[in-house]
């Protein structure tokens, strides 16, 4: 599952491979925990299957963060996610860095 | 999105071989020259949705194959090329040529390369050729104005006539259950994104705080626009396994980029949608009388959730739920027997309800029994297709006739009928009915009749395969069999008997062996076949008005009536369709044959060969005079034996247990069972026990 360290007021968040509605439940446990944080990094190298579950969890942790004035960092952002993004008409709303789209 | 797909194919395998036989049924349908309009859409629809299992599971070849199809079957339904015989031929060869590759993907054999190749290229060639065969008259006017050269490849063809992109609009609101059931939005639009070219627009106003989501359900809905050639089938088919799921709406957009308002569209006839084409592309076949754009909401058109009415199960399960069930008779068995010695106030509360299991055990034993049990027409449906070709081939016009079809028997024998049919039916086709100048000089129709029927008649099915044609030679046979040595020259036969001849080993009276048949490997291997089910077949014929093939099957290969028989302490179970009656002889009635030929005795002008039962299975028995005990005349392989026993008991179905599963085969014996008092009783093979007896005596 998600490891997480802590720093002072920022703190990032590393997502696991299988972001899927298998294991929603505790990503989303995760992500909630972080939600106050002044500064998240959400590092998606390890990402390898993401669905719309895992999409749905991210956008509202994203838009959440931003409703109070917080912003979400990424890093490490693979093809996985970007595809996933692009075909469900999220990308913009991620905030996911400009990266190879096909 | 790497997920393990091969525990889907079993189930991709089994819906596509299903589909085929859908395919091919509605082939056969087909009206060449005035073609069913839903008939195409059903063979397009199941070329597309193998072609879609397929691709998914990487078997690509059969993608390819079912692509090239599928332009041409979709040609076929927008009415831009017309059904010929040729076509329907090519189609149908399609459906073999794509059973063949699935069967050598699921076997992981080589595909035969040069095969589907050579059809492909057919299959091509006829839809780039479609400008010199032109279509329907009343809506192809406009393509066939610009007929295609013959060489252009189908894809380049089609899209010269098609408007260069249909736009659609898609909304897409998933349910509750969407997400729980495996239905991924993002593998469906990811599928959109490979029709065409597809703007996204989602929405997460509904989406709640991530505190309160349910991650399980998906709130988000999408909006899409696609840009793409396909027509809503298609479409459609994308968000086939979401049904019921979620909301769904299909609109085509016309060139402005506005869809009709809905509820004009909801008022619009669904085919009205169907050939709808952009103005900017005055050479695109446009319906007349349709509306530049029409939306038809598809939610309205489905029914929700996926009721179905019959789930798959192995037959392992069935089996072993049989088994289960059949101990239960047993144990049932022995406690009605227990419940009989027990005394007091207690014993008739328990008798009563040791009856009621006993009915209760029975009903949900036949209720196994016929989960087992499947409708004939499984077989049956097969043969349309042999008869349309076989009589194409052979330059006869024939009508099948099928009548019986829902009859159901076991599986088991069922699967095991089917090649005999095949054969009788091809004799009936190729031998059996004359062709059509022959048929009007004898004062015939033109069009012979081959009929298949299948009835219940008591315990067993009668299934029969009937012509209108010739009938049996009965010279010829004759004729034949007495050059083999088969028959004396002088022996007078019977109808009945020379009708018979036919099922011996290497008979053939065709007068030219056809590749149809007639390599005299024929009848006797039908016979065999059948008798191994426990069945029979006999003949019946009428010179110049043709002939029966009468087979009769157990219902189940399962359950088997049975005579009970002691030997000793043994107990044996005869099967009733072998005995032909039971004598005790008088002493002195039996006597020996000389040279050791062991005992006969005389029944009915015969004499029969004694069998002593306890010396084939080496029991000690209560009798050995012949008199004392009693004489089962059985017959097996057209023989007649007497089975010498001590006495015989009751008569009850037995359950059969495999002998082969359970310990290993036993000659003489074709299984077990297990009696009431919770001992073993073998079931005796009639046939074998005579080998395994004459064995005996000549090493005696």
């Amino acid at each position: 599952m998600a490891r997480r360290t802590r720093k002072a007021t920022s703190a990032s968040i590393a997502l696991p491979a299988n972001c899927s509605i298998r294991d929603a439940a505790q990503l989303k446990a995760a992500l909630l925990e972080l939600l106050p944080q002044a500064a998240v990094t959400i590092d998606a190298g390890a990402v390898e299957r993401i669905d719309t579950a895992g999409m749905q969890l991210l956008v509202a942790f994203k838009r959440d963060r931003a409703a109070n004035g917080l912003g979400t960092d990424w890093c490490d952002v693979k093809a996985t996610l970007h595809e996933a993004a692009n075909i469900l008409g999220l990308a913009g709303h991620l905030g996911l860095p400009a990266a190879a789209v096909r | 999105m790497a997920v393990e797909l091969s525990q889907f194919h079993d189930a991709f395998f089994e819906e596509a071989y299903e589909s085929l036989d859908a395919m091919e049924a509605a082939l056969l349908q087909l009206d060449v020259g005035s073609p069913d309009a839903d008939t195409v859409n059903t063979v397009f629809r199941v070329a597309h949705s193998i072609k879609g299992g397929a691709g998914m599971f990487g078997f690509t070849e059969i993608a390819s194959f079912t692509h090239t199809l599928e332009t041409l079957l979709d040609e076929l339904r927008g009415n831009r090329m017309q059904v010929t015989s040729h076509i329907l031929d090519l189609l149908l060869k399609s459906v073999d040529v794509l059973r063949g590759m699935l069967k050598a993907v699921q076997k992981k054999t080589p595909i035969d390369q040069q095969g589907v190749a050579d059809l492909q290229f057919d299959l091509e060639l006829v839809v780039a050729q479609k400008g010199a065969a032109p279509a329907a008259p009343a809506l192809a006017a406009p393509t066939a104005a610009a007929p295609e050269p013959a060489a252009v490849a189908p894809e380049a063809s089609a899209a010269a006539e098609r408007p260069a992109g249909r736009r659609w609009r898609i909304e897409l609101r998933p349910g509750a259950g969407l997400l729980a059931r495996g239905n991924d939005p993002l593998r469906m639009l990811a599928e959109l994104h490979e029709l065409g070219d597809v703007t996204v627009t989602s929405d997460f106003g509904s989406l709640p705080a991530l505190a309160d989501l349910d991650p399980e359900h998906c709130h988000m809905t999408w909006s899409l626009e696609l840009v793409s050639e396909v027509d809503r089938e298609v479409i459609e088919q994308v968000f086939e396994w979401a049904e019921g799921d979620c909301e769904l709406s299909i609109s085509e957009l016309n060139a402005a980029g506005t869809a009709q308002p809905a509820a004009a569209a909801a008022q619009a006839p669904a085919a009205s949608a169907e050939p709808l084409a952009a103005p900017e592309a005055p050479a695109a076949p446009a319906a007349p009388a349709a509306p530049a754009a029409a939306a038809t909401p598809i939610e309205s058109a489905r029914t929700a959730g996926g009721d179905s009415s019959s789930i798959r199960v192995s037959i392992e399960k069935i089996d072993e739920l049989m088994n289960t069930v059949g101990e239960i008779v047993i144990t049932q068995s022995m406690l009605s027997q227990l419940g009989t010695r027990i005394d007091g106030d207690v014993a008739d509360r328990m008798r009563s309800g040791l009856s009621q299991l006993e009915r209760n055990v029975r009903e949900l034993q036949e209720s196994v029994m016929r989960v087992r049990m499947l409708p004939i027409s499984f077989v049956f449906s097969r043969f349309p297709r042999l008869v349309r070709d076989l009589s194409q081939r052979l330059g006869k016009q024939i009508e099948l006739k099928i009548t019986g079809e829902q009859t159901e028997l076991d599986k088991t024998v069922l699967e095991k009928i089917g090649d005999p049919l095949v054969h009788l039916v091809r004799n009936s086709i190729d031998h059996g009915v004359e062709k059509p100048d022959v048929r009007l000089a004898a004062g015939k129709g033109a069009v012979g009749t081959v009929h298949l029927d299948a009835c219940h008649k008591g315990g067993s099915i009668t299934v029969e395969v009937s012509d209108d044609g010739n009938g049996l030679n009965r010279e010829r046979i004759l004729e034949k069999a007495r050059s083999r040595g088969l028959v004396g020259a002088n022996d007078v036969l019977t109808d009945e008997a020379i009708h018979d001849l036919i099922f011996l080993p290497g008979f053939s009276t065709a007068e030219q062996t056809t590749d149809v048949s007639g390599r005299g490997v024929g009848m006797d291997v039908v016979r065999r076949n059948i008798k191994e089910l426990g069945g029979a077949i006999e003949v019946k014929s009428e010179p110049g008005k043709g002939s029966r093939f009468i087979i009769t099957l157990p219902l189940t290969l399962a359950i088997v009536d049975g005579q009970t028989v002691a030997v000793g302490d043994e107990h044996y179970i005869v099967p009733l369709t072998a005995i032909v009656e039971s004598l005790q002889l008088k002493p002195g009635a039996a006597s020996h044959l000389a040279g050791g030929g062991g005992e006969v005795f005389s029944f009915r002008g015969d004499y029969l060969p004694v069998i002593r039962l306890h010396e084939v299975f080496s029991v000690a028995p209560r009798n050995r005079e012949l008199h004392a005990g009693l004489v089962m005349v059985v017959e097996g392989d057209g023989r007649r034996v007497g089975l010498f026993v001590d006495d015989l008991e009751g008569q009850q179905q037995v359950v059969i247990k495999s002998m082969e599963s359970n310990y290993r085969r036993v000659e003489g014996v074709s299984g077990a069972t297990i009696t009431g008092e919770g001992t073993v009783a073998l079931i005796l093979d009639i046939p074998g026990l005579v080998r395994v007896a004459g064995r005996q005596r000549a090493a005696a």
